[in-house]
Protein backbone atom coordinates (compact mmCIF):
# COMPACT_ATOMS: atom_id res chain seq x y z
CA UNK A 1 0.00 0.00 0.00
CA UNK A 2 1.33 3.21 -0.80
CA UNK A 3 1.44 6.38 0.57
CA UNK A 4 -1.39 8.16 -1.86
CA UNK A 5 -3.81 5.42 -1.52
CA UNK A 6 -3.06 5.44 2.21
CA UNK A 7 -3.91 9.31 2.15
CA UNK A 8 -6.54 8.57 -0.16
CA UNK A 9 -8.22 6.18 2.54
CA UNK A 10 -7.53 8.50 4.84
CA UNK A 11 -9.73 10.99 3.13
CA UNK A 12 -12.26 8.88 2.01
CA UNK A 13 -13.29 7.96 5.66
CA UNK A 14 -12.92 11.46 7.01
CA UNK A 15 -15.69 12.64 4.64
CA UNK A 16 -12.97 14.61 2.48
CA UNK A 17 -13.83 13.45 -0.58
CA UNK A 18 -15.97 14.95 -3.54
CA UNK A 19 -18.78 12.77 -4.62
CA UNK A 20 -16.87 11.63 -7.74
CA UNK A 21 -14.35 10.54 -5.66
CA UNK A 22 -16.39 8.95 -3.50
CA UNK A 23 -17.66 6.62 -6.25
CA UNK A 24 -14.36 5.90 -7.67
CA UNK A 25 -12.95 4.60 -4.32
CA UNK A 26 -16.22 2.86 -3.83
CA UNK A 27 -15.94 1.33 -7.26
CA UNK A 28 -12.06 0.23 -7.02
CA UNK A 29 -13.08 -0.75 -3.23
CA UNK A 30 -15.35 -3.23 -5.14
CA UNK A 31 -12.42 -4.43 -7.29
CA UNK A 32 -9.54 -4.17 -5.86
CA UNK A 33 -8.90 -6.81 -2.63
CA UNK A 34 -6.16 -5.82 -1.50
CA UNK A 35 -7.36 -2.13 -1.25
CA UNK A 36 -10.56 -3.16 0.56
CA UNK A 37 -8.41 -4.96 2.73
CA UNK A 38 -6.49 -1.94 3.45
CA UNK A 39 -9.07 0.38 4.18
CA UNK A 40 -10.75 -1.98 6.29
CA UNK A 41 -7.33 -2.36 7.96
CA UNK A 42 -7.06 1.53 8.74
CA UNK A 43 -10.38 1.50 9.86
CA UNK A 44 -9.28 -1.12 12.69
CA UNK A 45 -5.98 1.16 13.16
CA UNK A 46 -8.79 3.86 13.59
CA UNK A 47 -10.87 1.82 15.92
CA UNK A 48 -8.01 0.95 18.11
CA UNK A 49 -6.48 4.72 18.08
CA UNK A 50 -9.91 6.04 19.72
CA UNK A 51 -9.95 3.49 22.08
CA UNK A 52 -6.63 3.94 23.08
CA UNK A 53 -7.30 8.01 23.09
CA UNK A 54 -10.26 7.22 25.40
CA UNK A 55 -7.71 5.28 27.96
CA UNK A 56 -9.71 1.96 27.20
CA UNK A 57 -8.44 -1.38 28.34
CA UNK A 58 -5.93 -3.38 26.43
CA UNK A 59 -4.51 -6.42 26.61
CA UNK A 60 -1.58 -6.01 28.45
CA UNK A 61 -3.68 -4.71 31.42
CA UNK A 62 -6.29 -7.97 30.50
CA UNK A 63 -3.13 -10.32 31.27
CA UNK A 64 -2.35 -8.50 34.62
CA UNK A 65 -6.00 -8.90 35.74
CA UNK A 66 -5.86 -12.54 34.59
CA UNK A 67 -2.30 -13.30 36.28
CA UNK A 68 -3.53 -11.62 39.67
CA UNK A 69 -7.32 -13.58 39.21
CA UNK A 70 -5.46 -17.20 38.42
CA UNK A 71 -2.44 -16.11 40.78
CA UNK A 72 -5.58 -16.12 43.92
CA UNK A 73 -7.68 -19.07 42.40
CA UNK A 74 -4.74 -21.58 42.60
CA UNK A 75 -3.68 -20.00 46.26
CA UNK A 76 -6.86 -21.30 47.03
CA UNK A 77 -6.45 -24.55 46.02
CA UNK A 78 -3.40 -25.37 47.30
CA UNK A 79 -3.93 -27.59 50.31
CA UNK A 80 -4.95 -30.29 47.34
CA UNK A 81 -1.24 -29.90 46.36
CA UNK A 82 -0.11 -30.45 49.99
CA UNK A 83 0.91 -34.15 49.53
CA UNK A 84 3.63 -33.35 47.50
CA UNK A 85 5.64 -31.85 49.63
CA UNK A 86 6.11 -35.04 51.82
CA UNK A 87 7.94 -36.88 49.25
CA UNK A 88 11.07 -38.52 50.85
CA UNK A 89 14.25 -36.88 50.24
CA UNK A 90 15.64 -40.00 48.61
CA UNK A 91 13.09 -39.64 45.68
CA UNK A 92 13.87 -35.87 45.14
CA UNK A 93 17.56 -36.51 44.84
CA UNK A 94 17.04 -39.29 42.75
CA UNK A 95 14.33 -37.34 40.87
CA UNK A 96 17.29 -34.18 40.40
CA UNK A 97 20.01 -36.97 39.18
CA UNK A 98 18.09 -37.83 36.83
CA UNK A 99 17.07 -34.36 35.28
CA UNK A 100 20.90 -33.44 35.54
CA UNK A 101 21.61 -36.42 33.46
CA UNK A 102 19.11 -35.58 30.91
CA UNK A 103 20.10 -31.76 30.41
CA UNK A 104 23.43 -33.27 29.79
CA UNK A 105 22.35 -35.88 27.19
CA UNK A 106 20.25 -33.20 25.61
CA UNK A 107 23.64 -30.81 25.47
CA UNK A 108 25.32 -33.62 23.96
CA UNK A 109 22.86 -34.62 21.43
CA UNK A 110 22.65 -30.41 20.26
CA UNK A 111 25.98 -30.25 20.26
CA UNK A 112 27.21 -33.40 18.62
CA UNK A 113 28.85 -32.62 15.72
CA UNK A 114 29.57 -29.13 16.23
CA UNK A 115 32.29 -29.67 18.65
CA UNK A 116 34.79 -28.21 15.98
CA UNK A 117 32.70 -25.06 15.51
CA UNK A 118 32.58 -22.08 17.56
CA UNK A 119 29.96 -19.86 16.59
CA UNK A 120 31.00 -16.44 17.95
CA UNK A 121 34.52 -16.92 15.97
CA UNK A 122 32.67 -18.20 13.14
CA UNK A 123 30.46 -15.06 12.76
CA UNK A 124 33.78 -12.88 13.63
CA UNK A 125 35.21 -14.49 10.26
CA UNK A 126 31.84 -14.31 8.11
CA UNK A 127 30.00 -11.15 9.15
CA UNK A 128 30.00 -9.18 6.37
CA UNK A 129 28.09 -5.46 7.29
CA UNK A 130 26.82 -4.88 3.97
CA UNK A 131 28.16 -1.18 2.90
CA UNK A 132 25.57 1.43 1.41
CA UNK A 133 26.45 3.48 -2.00
CA UNK A 134 24.72 7.06 -0.82
CA UNK A 135 27.14 8.42 -3.82
CA UNK A 136 23.72 9.26 -6.03
CA UNK A 137 21.48 10.81 -3.37
CA UNK A 138 21.73 14.43 -2.41
CA UNK A 139 20.96 16.43 0.10
CA UNK A 140 17.77 18.62 -1.68
CA UNK A 141 15.90 17.66 1.76
CA UNK A 142 15.61 16.69 5.31
CA UNK A 143 14.82 12.96 4.48
CA UNK A 144 17.81 12.81 2.44
CA UNK A 145 20.38 14.36 5.26
CA UNK A 146 19.16 12.03 7.30
CA UNK A 147 19.95 9.13 4.92
CA UNK A 148 23.36 10.73 3.95
CA UNK A 149 24.27 10.75 7.92
CA UNK A 150 22.46 7.55 8.65
CA UNK A 151 24.80 6.36 6.16
CA UNK A 152 28.21 8.15 6.46
CA UNK A 153 27.99 7.21 10.47
CA UNK A 154 27.55 3.19 9.36
CA UNK A 155 30.27 3.21 6.32
CA UNK A 156 32.35 4.59 8.88
CA UNK A 157 31.70 1.22 10.98
CA UNK A 158 30.15 3.72 13.95
CA UNK A 159 27.27 1.72 14.25
CA UNK A 160 26.29 3.33 17.52
CA UNK A 161 25.87 6.48 16.88
CA UNK A 162 23.98 5.10 13.01
CA UNK A 163 22.34 2.70 14.42
CA UNK A 164 19.10 5.54 16.31
CA UNK A 165 19.40 7.59 12.85
CA UNK A 166 18.34 4.58 10.77
CA UNK A 167 15.93 3.99 13.08
CA UNK A 168 14.30 7.30 12.92
CA UNK A 169 14.86 7.83 9.00
CA UNK A 170 13.18 4.31 8.52
CA UNK A 171 10.21 5.57 10.65
CA UNK A 172 9.89 8.93 9.42
CA UNK A 173 10.35 7.67 5.61
CA UNK A 174 9.17 4.20 5.25
CA UNK A 175 10.82 1.33 3.97
CA UNK A 176 14.26 1.10 2.38
CA UNK A 177 15.43 -2.11 2.46
CA UNK A 178 19.19 -1.23 1.92
CA UNK A 179 19.11 0.28 4.84
CA UNK A 180 16.83 -1.77 6.94
CA UNK A 181 19.05 -4.45 5.69
CA UNK A 182 22.45 -2.52 6.98
CA UNK A 183 20.06 -1.84 10.58
CA UNK A 184 19.61 -5.71 11.31
CA UNK A 185 23.17 -6.04 10.46
CA UNK A 186 24.13 -3.26 12.74
CA UNK A 187 21.80 -4.47 15.23
CA UNK A 188 23.18 -8.20 15.32
CA UNK A 189 26.94 -6.48 15.70
CA UNK A 190 25.60 -4.77 18.46
CA UNK A 191 24.22 -7.68 19.81
CA UNK A 192 20.29 -5.80 19.92
CA UNK A 193 18.83 -8.93 18.45
CA UNK A 194 15.29 -8.45 19.02
CA UNK A 195 15.68 -5.31 16.70
CA UNK A 196 17.74 -7.41 14.22
CA UNK A 197 14.53 -10.04 14.53
CA UNK A 198 12.27 -7.18 13.52
CA UNK A 199 14.01 -5.39 10.57
CA UNK A 200 14.73 -9.29 9.32
CA UNK A 201 11.28 -10.04 9.29
CA UNK A 202 10.34 -6.78 7.69
CA UNK A 203 12.74 -7.13 4.73
CA UNK A 204 11.49 -11.04 4.77
CA UNK A 205 8.09 -9.72 4.32
CA UNK A 206 8.88 -7.09 1.76
CA UNK A 207 9.34 -7.81 -1.67
CA UNK A 208 12.92 -6.34 -2.12
CA UNK A 209 15.21 -9.16 -3.38
CA UNK A 210 17.66 -8.29 -0.55
CA UNK A 211 14.89 -10.91 1.56
CA UNK A 212 17.36 -13.82 -0.03
CA UNK A 213 19.78 -12.00 2.62
CA UNK A 214 17.79 -12.55 5.47
CA UNK A 215 18.90 -16.30 6.00
CA UNK A 216 22.11 -15.62 5.98
CA UNK A 217 21.91 -12.73 8.46
CA UNK A 218 19.54 -14.74 10.53
CA UNK A 219 22.25 -18.04 10.90
CA UNK A 220 24.97 -14.99 11.95
CA UNK A 221 22.83 -14.14 14.46
CA UNK A 222 22.29 -17.36 16.23
CA UNK A 223 25.98 -18.31 15.71
CA UNK A 224 27.40 -15.03 17.55
CA UNK A 225 25.25 -15.93 20.34
CA UNK A 226 26.46 -19.83 20.33
CA UNK A 227 23.59 -21.46 18.85
CA UNK A 228 25.66 -23.51 15.89
CA UNK A 229 23.16 -26.18 15.66
CA UNK A 230 19.87 -23.83 15.10
CA UNK A 231 22.06 -21.81 12.52
CA UNK A 232 22.96 -25.05 11.00
CA UNK A 233 19.25 -26.03 10.45
CA UNK A 234 17.79 -23.10 9.98
CA UNK A 235 20.75 -22.91 6.62
CA UNK A 236 19.67 -26.92 5.74
CA UNK A 237 16.65 -25.66 4.37
CA UNK A 238 17.22 -22.69 2.35
CA UNK A 239 18.66 -22.70 -1.02
CA UNK A 240 18.26 -19.48 -2.90
CA UNK A 241 21.16 -18.74 -4.68
CA UNK A 242 23.30 -16.52 -2.44
CA UNK A 243 26.67 -17.47 -2.34
CA UNK A 244 27.50 -16.28 0.91
CA UNK A 245 24.90 -18.46 2.34
CA UNK A 246 25.81 -21.46 0.49
CA UNK A 247 29.88 -20.87 1.94
CA UNK A 248 28.42 -20.65 5.46
CA UNK A 249 26.81 -23.75 4.73
CA UNK A 250 29.51 -25.79 3.92
CA UNK A 251 31.77 -24.35 6.85
CA UNK A 252 29.24 -25.30 9.07
CA UNK A 253 29.31 -28.72 7.47
CA UNK A 254 32.78 -29.64 8.55
CA UNK B 1 -27.74 -9.88 14.65
CA UNK B 2 -31.35 -11.06 15.51
CA UNK B 3 -31.57 -7.87 17.84
CA UNK B 4 -29.80 -4.36 18.31
CA UNK B 5 -31.60 -4.40 21.80
CA UNK B 6 -28.79 -3.56 23.97
CA UNK B 7 -28.32 -6.07 27.41
CA UNK B 8 -27.88 -4.29 30.90
CA UNK B 9 -24.22 -5.47 30.72
CA UNK B 10 -23.43 -3.30 27.51
CA UNK B 11 -23.50 -0.18 29.96
CA UNK B 12 -22.20 -2.13 32.88
CA UNK B 13 -19.44 -4.05 30.84
CA UNK B 14 -18.76 -1.86 27.85
CA UNK B 15 -19.44 1.81 28.20
CA UNK B 16 -18.59 2.10 32.48
CA UNK B 17 -15.73 -0.44 32.19
CA UNK B 18 -13.66 -1.03 29.30
CA UNK B 19 -14.15 1.88 27.26
CA UNK B 20 -13.57 4.34 30.34
CA UNK B 21 -10.06 1.80 30.90
CA UNK B 22 -11.82 0.69 34.52
CA UNK B 23 -10.29 -2.46 35.59
CA UNK B 24 -12.88 -3.28 38.31
CA UNK B 25 -15.21 -4.71 35.47
CA UNK B 26 -12.70 -7.09 34.40
CA UNK B 27 -11.85 -8.42 37.90
CA UNK B 28 -15.44 -8.91 38.50
CA UNK B 29 -15.94 -11.01 35.13
CA UNK B 30 -12.84 -12.84 35.88
CA UNK B 31 -14.86 -13.50 39.47
CA UNK B 32 -18.03 -13.91 37.85
CA UNK B 33 -17.74 -16.47 35.54
CA UNK B 34 -14.04 -17.48 34.28
CA UNK B 35 -14.20 -20.69 36.95
CA UNK B 36 -16.92 -22.09 35.45
CA UNK B 37 -16.23 -21.57 32.35
CA UNK B 38 -13.13 -23.13 32.03
CA UNK B 39 -14.73 -25.67 33.78
CA UNK B 40 -17.11 -26.77 31.47
CA UNK B 41 -13.70 -26.62 28.62
CA UNK B 42 -11.90 -29.37 30.98
CA UNK B 43 -14.94 -31.15 31.30
CA UNK B 44 -14.43 -31.63 27.52
CA UNK B 45 -10.80 -32.06 27.15
CA UNK B 46 -9.19 -28.86 27.46
CA UNK B 47 -6.60 -29.27 30.21
CA UNK B 48 -6.08 -26.84 32.69
CA UNK B 49 -3.34 -23.89 30.64
CA UNK B 50 -5.53 -24.46 27.49
CA UNK B 51 -9.19 -23.69 28.93
CA UNK B 52 -7.54 -19.97 30.95
CA UNK B 53 -5.87 -19.60 27.25
CA UNK B 54 -8.77 -19.87 25.46
CA UNK B 55 -10.96 -17.84 27.92
CA UNK B 56 -8.15 -15.16 27.82
CA UNK B 57 -8.53 -15.01 24.08
CA UNK B 58 -12.31 -14.53 24.68
CA UNK B 59 -11.79 -11.91 26.94
CA UNK B 60 -9.34 -9.81 24.10
CA UNK B 61 -11.96 -10.65 21.58
CA UNK B 62 -14.32 -8.61 24.43
CA UNK B 63 -12.15 -5.76 24.12
CA UNK B 64 -11.43 -5.48 20.96
CA UNK B 65 -15.57 -5.40 20.07
CA UNK B 66 -15.01 -2.93 22.75
CA UNK B 67 -13.22 -0.39 20.57
CA UNK B 68 -15.90 -1.25 17.96
CA UNK B 69 -18.60 2.13 17.90
CA UNK B 70 -21.10 -0.05 16.63
CA UNK B 71 -20.74 -3.06 18.97
CA UNK B 72 -23.77 -3.97 20.61
CA UNK B 73 -23.83 -6.52 23.50
CA UNK B 74 -26.87 -8.12 23.35
CA UNK B 75 -26.34 -10.83 26.03
CA UNK B 76 -25.25 -11.61 29.28
CA UNK B 77 -21.24 -11.07 29.26
CA UNK B 78 -20.64 -14.61 30.94
CA UNK B 79 -23.13 -15.56 27.53
CA UNK B 80 -20.96 -13.60 25.65
CA UNK B 81 -17.92 -15.51 26.51
CA UNK B 82 -18.93 -18.87 27.16
CA UNK B 83 -20.30 -18.79 23.34
CA UNK B 84 -16.78 -16.97 22.50
CA UNK B 85 -15.11 -20.00 24.27
CA UNK B 86 -17.40 -22.70 22.85
CA UNK B 87 -16.44 -21.76 19.03
CA UNK B 88 -13.00 -21.04 20.07
CA UNK B 89 -12.41 -24.44 21.67
CA UNK B 90 -14.16 -26.30 18.46
CA UNK B 91 -11.57 -24.68 16.45
CA UNK B 92 -9.28 -25.84 18.24
CA UNK B 93 -10.62 -29.22 17.78
CA UNK B 94 -10.76 -28.93 14.21
CA UNK B 95 -7.36 -28.15 13.90
CA UNK B 96 -6.37 -31.18 15.76
CA UNK B 97 -8.81 -33.61 14.01
CA UNK B 98 -10.28 -34.93 17.04
CA UNK B 99 -13.43 -33.40 16.28
CA UNK B 100 -14.94 -37.54 16.06
CA UNK B 101 -13.63 -38.16 19.37
CA UNK B 102 -15.59 -36.14 21.52
CA UNK B 103 -18.97 -35.25 22.99
CA UNK B 104 -20.15 -31.79 21.80
CA UNK B 105 -23.45 -31.47 24.13
CA UNK B 106 -23.93 -29.29 27.17
CA UNK B 107 -22.60 -25.78 26.66
CA UNK B 108 -20.53 -26.77 23.80
CA UNK B 109 -23.11 -27.18 21.78
CA UNK B 110 -23.86 -25.98 17.77
CA UNK B 111 -22.24 -22.67 17.60
CA UNK B 112 -25.54 -21.14 15.78
CA UNK B 113 -27.44 -21.78 18.94
CA UNK B 114 -26.88 -19.75 21.93
CA UNK B 115 -27.21 -15.92 22.17
CA UNK B 116 -26.17 -14.00 19.18
CA UNK B 117 -22.83 -12.87 19.69
CA UNK B 118 -22.77 -10.13 17.09
CA UNK B 119 -19.71 -11.74 15.54
CA UNK B 120 -18.63 -12.87 12.30
CA UNK B 121 -16.30 -16.59 12.12
CA UNK B 122 -13.35 -14.39 11.50
CA UNK B 123 -13.62 -12.37 14.30
CA UNK B 124 -13.19 -15.11 16.64
CA UNK B 125 -9.01 -14.50 16.91
CA UNK B 126 -7.97 -11.76 20.16
CA UNK B 127 -4.50 -12.29 18.58
CA UNK B 128 -5.26 -9.55 15.70
CA UNK B 129 -6.09 -7.21 18.59
CA UNK B 130 -3.32 -8.04 20.68
CA UNK B 131 -0.71 -7.98 17.79
CA UNK B 132 -2.47 -4.14 16.66
CA UNK B 133 -1.66 -3.22 20.63
CA UNK B 134 1.80 -4.53 20.86
CA UNK B 135 3.20 -3.32 16.91
CA UNK B 136 1.66 -0.08 17.89
CA UNK B 137 4.02 -0.19 21.27
CA UNK B 138 7.09 -0.99 19.08
CA UNK B 139 6.45 2.54 17.49
CA UNK B 140 8.93 5.32 18.58
CA UNK B 141 6.62 7.53 21.33
CA UNK B 142 6.83 10.92 19.04
CA UNK B 143 4.79 8.69 16.44
CA UNK B 144 2.54 7.25 19.78
CA UNK B 145 2.46 10.49 20.63
CA UNK B 146 1.31 12.15 17.11
CA UNK B 147 -1.46 9.06 16.20
CA UNK B 148 -2.41 9.34 20.13
CA UNK B 149 -3.15 13.41 20.33
CA UNK B 150 -4.60 13.51 16.60
CA UNK B 151 -7.64 11.12 18.07
CA UNK B 152 -7.79 13.22 21.50
CA UNK B 153 -8.66 15.98 18.90
CA UNK B 154 -5.51 18.13 18.89
CA UNK B 155 -5.15 20.18 15.68
CA UNK B 156 -1.74 19.16 13.09
CA UNK B 157 -0.83 22.20 13.81
CA UNK B 158 -0.67 22.33 17.75
CA UNK B 159 0.81 18.69 17.68
CA UNK B 160 3.44 20.04 15.24
CA UNK B 161 4.30 22.38 17.36
CA UNK B 162 4.35 20.31 20.23
CA UNK B 163 6.28 17.65 18.69
CA UNK B 164 9.02 20.15 17.17
CA UNK B 165 8.26 19.58 13.52
CA UNK B 166 8.88 22.96 11.11
CA UNK B 167 5.45 22.75 9.43
CA UNK B 168 2.04 20.81 8.62
CA UNK B 169 3.84 19.14 5.63
CA UNK B 170 6.10 17.71 7.96
CA UNK B 171 3.46 16.32 10.00
CA UNK B 172 1.61 15.20 7.51
CA UNK B 173 4.10 13.28 6.07
CA UNK B 174 5.27 11.86 9.71
CA UNK B 175 1.54 10.85 10.07
CA UNK B 176 1.70 8.45 6.94
CA UNK B 177 5.21 7.21 7.73
CA UNK B 178 4.23 6.35 11.25
CA UNK B 179 1.18 4.58 9.77
CA UNK B 180 3.24 2.36 7.44
CA UNK B 181 5.41 1.27 10.32
CA UNK B 182 2.66 0.31 12.24
CA UNK B 183 1.20 -1.75 9.12
CA UNK B 184 5.02 -3.02 8.36
CA UNK B 185 5.32 -3.83 11.85
CA UNK B 186 1.77 -6.00 11.77
CA UNK B 187 3.07 -7.69 8.69
CA UNK B 188 5.79 -8.46 10.02
CA UNK B 189 4.64 -10.43 13.05
CA UNK B 190 1.89 -12.22 10.68
CA UNK B 191 3.82 -12.84 7.80
CA UNK B 192 0.73 -15.61 6.50
CA UNK B 193 -1.32 -12.36 6.73
CA UNK B 194 -3.77 -14.52 9.05
CA UNK B 195 -4.81 -11.00 10.54
CA UNK B 196 -5.16 -9.62 7.20
CA UNK B 197 -7.47 -12.78 5.75
CA UNK B 198 -9.92 -12.16 8.43
CA UNK B 199 -10.75 -8.41 7.98
CA UNK B 200 -12.95 -9.53 4.71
Amino acid sequence: MNEADLQLIDRYLSGALTPAEVQKVESRLSEDLDFARSLRQYQQQDNYLDYRAKGGVLPSDLDAVAADFWQGADAESEPEAAPTASIRPIRRYLSIAAAISLLLFAGWWLSRGSATVDGPSLYADQMVLPRIDNSIRGELDPADSLYQAAVTAYNAGELSTARPLMDRYLEEYGLDSELLLAYAAASIELGAYDEAEIALRQLDASTSLLRNEVPFYRALMLLKQGEVAAARELLQTVTNGDQKLEDLKKLLAE
Amino acid sequence: MTSSKAHPDHQRIIEAGLKAGNQAPLRDIYREVAPDITAALRSKGADLSTARDIFQEAMIVLIEKATDPDFILTAPVGAFLRGVCHRMWLSRLRQNNRRAEVSLDGILTSPSEGPDLGLEEGELNGRCFRLLDQCFNQLSETCQALLLRLKKGLSPTEIAEQLGMSSRNTFDRRKFACIQRWRGLMQAADPKGICQQQLL
